[in-house]
């Protein structure tokens, strides 16, 4: 093909987008949510994936002890659990030290724990196993749930199971939203391209007396659907990333002031812009395409 | 040339529009194809356009059987058959030269040669001074020199008129058909489907006669016959 068809082509293709102004918006919205839909769901699953990798790499197992436990029998259990294979360090954390870090984490609502202390003290005594590495972990829990003096084992890898389980609903449940949006996003683009097909049947018909291929034809569509796509993919990504950036500017808490809290750091945004900006455009122009090629070949009878 | 061999048509409701039809045409012929209405001849042209295809029966043009061109073929094929309607189908918002300018471009033919090729054919059909006019600015006849021009102008060697004269006064008309008979001194077969009995009678050129669909009548410098 010439350029110079292609740019008649283009210069067509955009200017139906202008005649049927409604049909197009329609369009764009319905390819612009499915894409925001999609965004929101890659964002979250990058972050969550992101926050259990933080968890993993922390290997740490956390021993609740039965309070009835005194001094001497607490020693014991130190002395053993710090000859395990693979645990390089025991911190001791007594149920004092426990609820005056909890009032801390509280802050200002600290005072909610006010009257908790001393014998009324609801809170075990507990140990921090720093694990060398995650493949110890199996071993270790097993003998630590062997002692009786234990009351509970707390490790992380539990926690790291349930995003990861939130992650694949999350990805499942979105995937369906998406596939759903781009269905209807399809059947508004076909309606458009049939409009556009059915206010020019004069034209295309004398078209094809005049001996104009299929593909000459339908260019002009095609590149009205791609359009349309970017269109989409443009305004789907401001809304996602516009988003984001207004979450991580407003979340203090989430942006890690709070070393205690900062494996739940949000990934920073550039992370993440070109990858998603790269699908968005893939997408919706695919999305675009795709519709005006089934439309054009059903409506155009070419 | 063209040539119909035991054509026949008959329509999805049944409506038998040809029957068993055989005609040959040579190159640089020009055929008046007559008769009242349904008796056929549209059919007949609609197939030469390949518009539809026959029930049954081979259409041979210019060697090659129509009735077998691949779909991709079609628009190739179409290329050097020229068609003129009734009703002009002329573009509403494209001037007179961009209307026949746009069957140049469809065929990719370069700027240069449209350029010059569209002056050209304008000024043939005596339209040079309306190169801007859009079609509702012009008579019935201008529209109609303005499709003449647009059929023409990528030099088919096929010209099909089907009823070009049937929405203008007689003397337009006249005009019109000076120009059709032009076209056909330069080489073009020209087929015309018609039933004015007046330009065919004052044209004096082969006519071929249907009537319910089949051909009773095929006479070298003819006249209308009446229906009786």
């Amino acid at each position: 093909m010439k350029i110079r068809t292609f740019r008649k082509f283009f210069k067509e293709g955009v200017k139906n987008i202008f005649r049927n102004r409604v049909m197009s918006f329609a369009s764009i919205a319905a390819i612009m949510s499915a894409l925001f839909i999609l965004g929101v769901v890659l964002i979250l699953a990058l972050n969550l994936e992101h926050i259990a990798g933080g968890i993993e790499s922390k290997v740490e197992i956390t021993i609740f002890l039965d309070k009835s436990l005194g001094i001497a029998q607490t020693r014991a259990v130190i002395n053993q659990v710090e000859n395990f294979d693979g645990v390089y360090e025991v911190v001791y954390i007594s149920k004092e030290e426990g609820l005056a870090e909890w009032k801390q984490d509280l802050g200002e609502k600290g005072s909610l724990l006010e009257g908790y202390e001393g014998r009324s003290n609801p809170l075990p005594d507990k140990l921090i196993l720093k694990i060398e590495k995650p493949e110890y972990v199996e071993g270790i829990i097993t003998k630590v749930r062997a002692i009786p003096e234990v009351d509970k084992v707390n490790y992380s890898r539990e926690v790291v199971d349930t995003i990861s389980k939130i992650v694949r609903t999350a990805r499942i449940v979105g995937l369906v939203i998406v596939i759903l949006l781009i269905a209807v996003a399809m059947i508004i683009i076909n309606n458009t391209i049939k409009i556009t097909v059915y206010s020019r049947r004069r034209e295309i018909n004398i078209m094809k007396y005049i001996g104009a291929t299929d593909s000459y034809i339908r260019w002009p569509y095609i590149i009205e659907g791609f359009t349309l796509g970017v269109f989409a993919a443009i305004l789907a990504g401001a809304l996602v990333f516009g988003g984001y950036k207004f979450i991580l500017n407003k979340g203090g808490l989430l942006s890690g002031d709070n070393s205690f809290l900062s494996v739940f750091k949000l990934l920073p945004m550039e992370m993440m812009l070109y990858d998603i900006g790269l699908i968005f455009l893939l997408v919706g122009c695919g999305v675009g395409v795709l519709a005006s090629i089934l439309s054009t070949k059903k409506h155009l009878n070419v | 040339m063209i040539q119909f061999k035991n054509v026949s048509k008959v329509y999805a409701n049944g409506t038998k529009a040809l029957s068993n039809i055989n005609l040959s045409i040579t190159n640089g012929e020009f055929v008046f194809l007559v008769g009242a209405s349904g008796a056929g001849k549209t059919t007949a042209v609609k197939l030469i356009t390949k518009e539809i295809e026959p029930s049954q029966g081979e259409i041979i043009v210019n060697g090659k059987d129509i009735t077998k061109l691949k779909k991709k073929e079609i628009p190739y094929y179409r290329r050097n058959i020229g068609v003129v309607f009734q009703d002009f189908r002329l573009l509403p918002d494209k001037t007179v030269y961009e209307n026949v300018a746009f069957a140049m471009e469809i065929v990719e033919a370069r700027d240069r040669d449209i350029r010059r090729q569209v002056p050209n054919v304008l000024g043939m059909v005596g339209l040079a001074s309306k190169a801007d006019s859009y079609p509702h600015q012009l008579s019935g006849g201008e529209q109609q020199r303005a499709a003449l021009a647009r059929a023409i102008v990528n030099n088919p060697s096929v010209l099909v008129a089907d009823e070009p004269t049937g929405n203008l006064d007689p003397e337009t008309a006249m005009d019109i058909m000076r120009i059709i008979n032009m076209i056909n001194h330069r080489g073009t077969t020209v087929i015309m489907a018609t039933h004015a009995s007046e330009i065919v009678n004052a044209m004096k050129k082969r006519v071929v006669t249907f009537k319910r669909g089949v051909i009773i009548r095929d006479q070298e410098k003819g006249g209308y016959m009446d229906e009786d």
